[in-house]
């Protein structure tokens, strides 16, 4: 074989120039740690790399997003046990205020403290989040969602609107609760029924106690019991107008048991005397503070008066209680809400883990064996480039 | 006989010398591509007969030839087209995956969903908005950059073709110039054969070679005939035909290159292969189309489908949404002697039907046929229309005629047209536009869903609304009039234009209003939707989603570099191995010159001892006589 000297240049310099670039392809994989600079070093790799980018941002998004969630469920959580701290506070005084022998000065004084944890209630029900946004007010966050009226009236302007935030690609969860489902959507009485004295009742009896003894039975009507005489009574559902009991005989702290209720009654009722049985209805927490106000506030001289005041107390501490457990079931979604989040994060982040490791198998190089090709190389080039200059001197001409 | 001994010396001499001038010569062309090593044949002299036998009478330079194999001529010249093809378009492919490896779009749709979740975790905040609201027109102006830069590569293709023609032009002058000199040579030389000029030529021919694939045919006379494409001339013999570089007449972005027949220029770019024409022509209509029209694709359905979204919310100040982007309607070109008319719209009903490619729309003379470019496919369009294809609706306005042609480009120029359509961050619409609530007086438990807008532009869809549930509660009635409508709980209850679910057992008497949700200012129910085509597979046909497609988009052009760089390889290994056999039969070796040189040297020498002897012997006579 003939070897020309421009081709024996040529191929010293294409050899040179060939190790050269893979040197050139281990120093940068070196130096970069990864393997593929463009798709085209591996077009399968790389789309599968930007995928797993694309996943991994969504995933760092939704971790954001569950931190927001879990912020502010926690503002509520802790906005919460102020009020329910501030409830317990109310429902002694209102035990306190229960007493017969407490004057109605000393009552005022009472109703004057609840007036203002009344105003506290306001004050936790109008708290704005981090962002300045009013947590209770739904979807209205720029509104005030509580005012109170100067007849001492509190109206909630909020809405329904529940905001939700994506915590995984097919998961999103309520950052927070409504004003209406925390401070106004509250059954009074005993969650299912509520009991009242007629107004204008003449005689001293009252209600002590009531419960659903049968739910089956239960229907959610308007009954009433109305005296027909000094001792006896008649249950009429005044939804139906039938009459569900008729010229029963009242005794004094017996059960008075129909349709799966049950009430108990002391004192004297008076003929033309009637207690009402209503299905629930919903109640605000300031109703039911002004309705205590309104009970503290209201003369218990006569024995008549005397009952009614007793009465509408235990119906209020009835309804603070409806209240404490509205807050803590409150509080108890939230709690679940964030053992969801919790588990959602766990979630994310070792997805985050696994896709890293994903991305790094596919994109990164492996460094010991970038490392140790690399010296290879570089060996190779220098052998090459003695070799080029070793042959090279030579000729034929140094000898003529 | 010493009249003899000269000749013989001198021719000798003679001899030496040329060999030395060649010897020269060689090594003077050592770095001269396509230079042919040359050679001088001697031949000894004819004798004379002496009687006792034939005497010498010296040597004879026969010729000078160069020492050439055609076939291992014509392998250079080949193979260097398609390794010069393979490496321009190697390194051009390489450009856009660079670019697109860069994934500036994927990620500004990223940075596009990150800010709308950030308006999302607080929709009253003013300042995610704005961020949201730069991301939008950060987006459009990333597709815009992509697509400028894209474009820049298809000008300078443009520009390179302009170029590359000129100096096609150039070589095929000079080597019908070469074939005139040739004959002009030869026949003053009889057969001696022009060595430096074939070299010069074959030199020519490698060069051509590198610029676009040609057919070479040899002409008896020693000429040649140089053809491109499908038998287009461009020299025979001393004549030669420029190749022009026209713009497409249907498709001003598009430089073709033409050759003149009979004086009209008709494009022959699509029969051109090989060298930088070929490379240049494949990735102008080859990746760099992929890349637009799949850039392009991405904006369209992007921009339409968040635009539908976004326009079932309501914003800040209690409108309903508008557009996030102005999506640019689709573009095409008309033949300038078209008789009909048609218009273009993107058909919003199939948004994921859409494909990356331009098409051919013609009028066969009973029908429009159309053709994808992507792919070749071609479908006939049979009545009147509209046609709805591929996520595009054709209408069909004047009639047309036989060989109207139009060329659709419904994507491609997309992400340069692409604008933001808002302007003011409170305009984002992320909020519903209707909510519902649970009147307080409710005595059950009953709940109902957050209203979804099913048809937004129902002109009730705002205006207030109860549903009453009547006594017994098995049916309620719409604002408490009208038919009295069976209740199932769970169930779809659509009314102007949304839709809610009630759910638990409802009370008689218990009521529901669906209202207007302006101030709802801390709402996202239309974002949370909005953020789910994130990871919606929307485009190519409901398979992918806006980021996989992108992936997907830079793993095609990654694929192409790779295979373009893989050939590239393969391609340089036989036109390298072309060369070196050319090259070891041809190539000048220097250590065998230095020994023709001395060979030479030594015979110049060595008849010059001749010379000398034939001198003293010749004066040995003289002085003998003159004795």
């Amino acid at each position: 074989m003939r070897v020309s000297t421009a081709n024996h240049y040529r191929q010293s310099l294409n050899q040179i120039m060939t190790i050269q670039q893979r040197l050139a392809k281990f120093q940068s994989q070196v130096a970069t740690g990864q393997r593929i600079e463009t798709p085209g070093d591996d077009p399968a790799g790389m789309a599968l790399v930007m995928q797993i980018e694309e996943r991994a941002q969504a995933a760092l998004q939704f971790a954001r997003n569950g931190d927001h969630v879990e912020q502010r469920l926690n503002q509520v959580d802790s906005l919460l046990d102020n009020a329910i701290g501030t409830l317990q506070r109310v429902r002694d005084l209102t035990l306190q205020g229960r007493s017969e022998q407490l004057s109605s000065s000393d009552r005022a004084a009472i109703a004057q403290e609840i007036r203002e944890r009344l105003s506290e209630f306001v004050d936790i029900g109008n708290a704005r989040n981090a962002v300045g946004e009013y947590i209770f007010s739904g979807a209205q966050t720029d509104t005030r969602p509580f005012t109170e009226a100067a007849n001492g009236t509190v109206n909630y302007l909020g809405d329904q609107v529940r905001r939700e935030l994506q915590i995984s690609e097919g998961r999103a969860l309520a950052d927070g609760f409504t004003g209406d489902e925390v401070f106004m959507r509250i059954r009074n009485g005993n969650g299912t029924f509520a009991v009242e004295l007629q107004a204008g009742n003449t005689g001293s009896a009252q209600i002590t106690e009531n419960s659903v003894t049968d739910i089956a039975a239960y229907l959610p009507h308007d009954f009433r019991i109305s005296f027909t005489g000094p001792n006896t009574f008649d249950v009429i559902n005044d939804t139906t107008a039938t009459t569900v009991l008729a010229a029963q005989p009242y005794v004094e702290g017996a059960a008075i048991s129909f349709q799966g209720i049950s009430v108990t009654m002391i004192g004297t009722p008076a003929t033309g005397d009637e207690f009402l049985v209503e299905p629930s209805a919903n109640q605000s927490v300031f109703e039911t503070f002004d309705n205590l106000v309104q009970t503290l506030t209201s003369p218990t001289g006569t024995a008549t008066e005397g009952a009614v005041f007793g009465f509408n107390m235990d119906r209020v501490i009835e309804d603070i209680d409806q209240v404490l457990s509205n807050f803590n079931q409150v509080r108890a979604i939230g709690g679940a809400r964030l053992n969801t989040l919790f588990a959602q994060q766990q979630a994310t982040d070792s997805a985050l883990l696994h896709l890293e490791t994903l991305s790094s198998q596919i994109q990164d190089a492996d460094l010991s064996e970038a490392v140790s090709l690399l010296a290879q190389e570089a060996t190779a080039l220098e052998a090459a480039q003695a070799a080029f200059a070793r042959v090279q001197s030579i000729s034929l001409f140094n000898f003529i | 006989m010493t009249a003899d001994i000269f000749g013989i010396a001198l021719s000798a001499l003679n001899a030496a010398q040329r060999g030395l001038t060649t010897t020269g010569h060689n090594i003077a062309n050592v770095n001269t591509p396509s230079y042919s090593r040359q050679r001088v044949d001697f031949e000894s002299r004819d004798p004379q007969f002496a009687g006792f036998g034939y005497v010498g009478k010296g040597v004879d330079i026969d010729s000078v030839r160069r020492i050439a194999d055609q076939f291992l001529i014509d392998q250079v010249r080949t193979s260097t087209s398609s390794a010069n093809q393979s490496l321009v378009l190697a390194d051009l492919i390489e450009r856009i995956d660079r670019q697109l490896g860069d994934a500036q779009a994927a990620s500004a749709v990223q940075d596009f969903f990150d800010a709308l979740a950030d308006v999302n975790d607080a929709p009253s905040q003013p300042a995610s908005r704005q961020v949201l609201l730069e991301s939008v027109n950060n987006l459009v102006s990333r597709l815009a950059e992509q697509e400028s830069l894209l474009n820049d590569f298809s000008r300078d293709v443009n520009r390179q073709i302009g170029a590359t023609v000129g100096e096609i032009n150039e070589l095929t002058r000079a080597i019908a110039q070469i074939n005139v000199d040739i004959t002009r040579g030869s026949g003053a030389g009889a057969d001696a054969p022009p060595n430096d000029l074939l070299d010069r030529r074959d030199q020519l021919l490698v060069e051509l070679a590198e610029l676009v694939d040609v057919q070479v045919q040899t002409r008896p006379d020693g000429t040649l005939n140089i053809l491109v494409g499908t038998g287009q001339v461009l020299v025979t013999g001393g004549t030669q035909v420029d190749l022009s570089a026209t713009t497409a007449s249907i498709d001003a972005s598009r430089t073709e290159i033409s050759y003149a027949f009979g004086g009209v220029l008709s494009p022959i770019s699509d029969n051109l292969s090989g060298g930088r024409v070929g490379a240049l022509l494949n990735f102008r209509d080859g990746a760099l189309d992929v890349a637009r029209n799949g850039l392009g694709r991405l904006a369209a359905t992007l921009s339409m489908t968040l635009n539908e979204q976004h326009r079932d919310g309501m914003d800040l100040m209690g409108n309903l949404g508008g557009d996030l982007f102005i999506t640019p309607p689709p573009q095409f070109n008309a033949l300038a002697t078209n008789t009909g008319t048609i218009t273009l719209a993107y058909d919003t009903s199939a948004i994921g039907a859409l494909e990356a490619s331009d098409y051919r729309l013609r009028h066969d003379g009973t029908n429009f046929v159309l053709t994808r470019l992507s792919d070749n496919s071609v479908q006939n369009l049979v009545g009147a229309g509209p046609f709805n294809v591929d996520g595009l609706t054709i209408t069909v306005g004047t009639a047309p005629a036989a060989g109207d042609e139009y060329l659709l480009q419904p994507t491609k120029l997309a992400p340069r047209l692409l604008r933001a359509a808002i302007t003011d961050p409170q305009e984002i619409a992320v909020a519903r536009p209707v909510k519902s609530s649970a009147d307080i007086g409710n005595l059950s438990n009953a709940g109902i869903s957050a209203p979804e807008v099913i048809d937004v532009t129902n002109g009730a869809l705002l205006t207030t609304t109860t549903l009453v549930f009547n006594d017994p509660p098995t049916t309620y009635q719409v604002n408490g009039a009208g038919p009295l409508l069976a209740y199932t709980a769970g169930a779809d209850i659509d009314v102007n234009g949304w839709r809610v679910q009630i759910s638990g057992a409802p009370s008689a008497g218990d009521s529901f209003t669906i209202e207007s949700n302006v101030g709802g200012s801390g709402d996202n129910g239309n974002g949370l939707t909005l953020s789910t085509l994130q990871f919606q597979a929307i485009m190519d046909g409901g398979t992918a989603t806006y980021q996989e497609d992108l992936g997907t988009l830079a793993g095609t052009i990654g694929a192409s570099a790779q295979q373009s760089r893989i050939s590239r390889d393969a391609l340089d290994i036989i036109a390298s191995n072309a060369q070196i056999a050319r090259d070891e039969l041809s190539g000048v070796n220097l250590d065998e010159e230095a020994a023709n040189l001395i060979r030479f040297q030594q015979s110049y020498q060595a008849a010059a001892q001749i010379v000398a002897a034939a001198d003293e012997a010749f004066q040995a006579l003289i002085g003998a006589l003159r004795s």
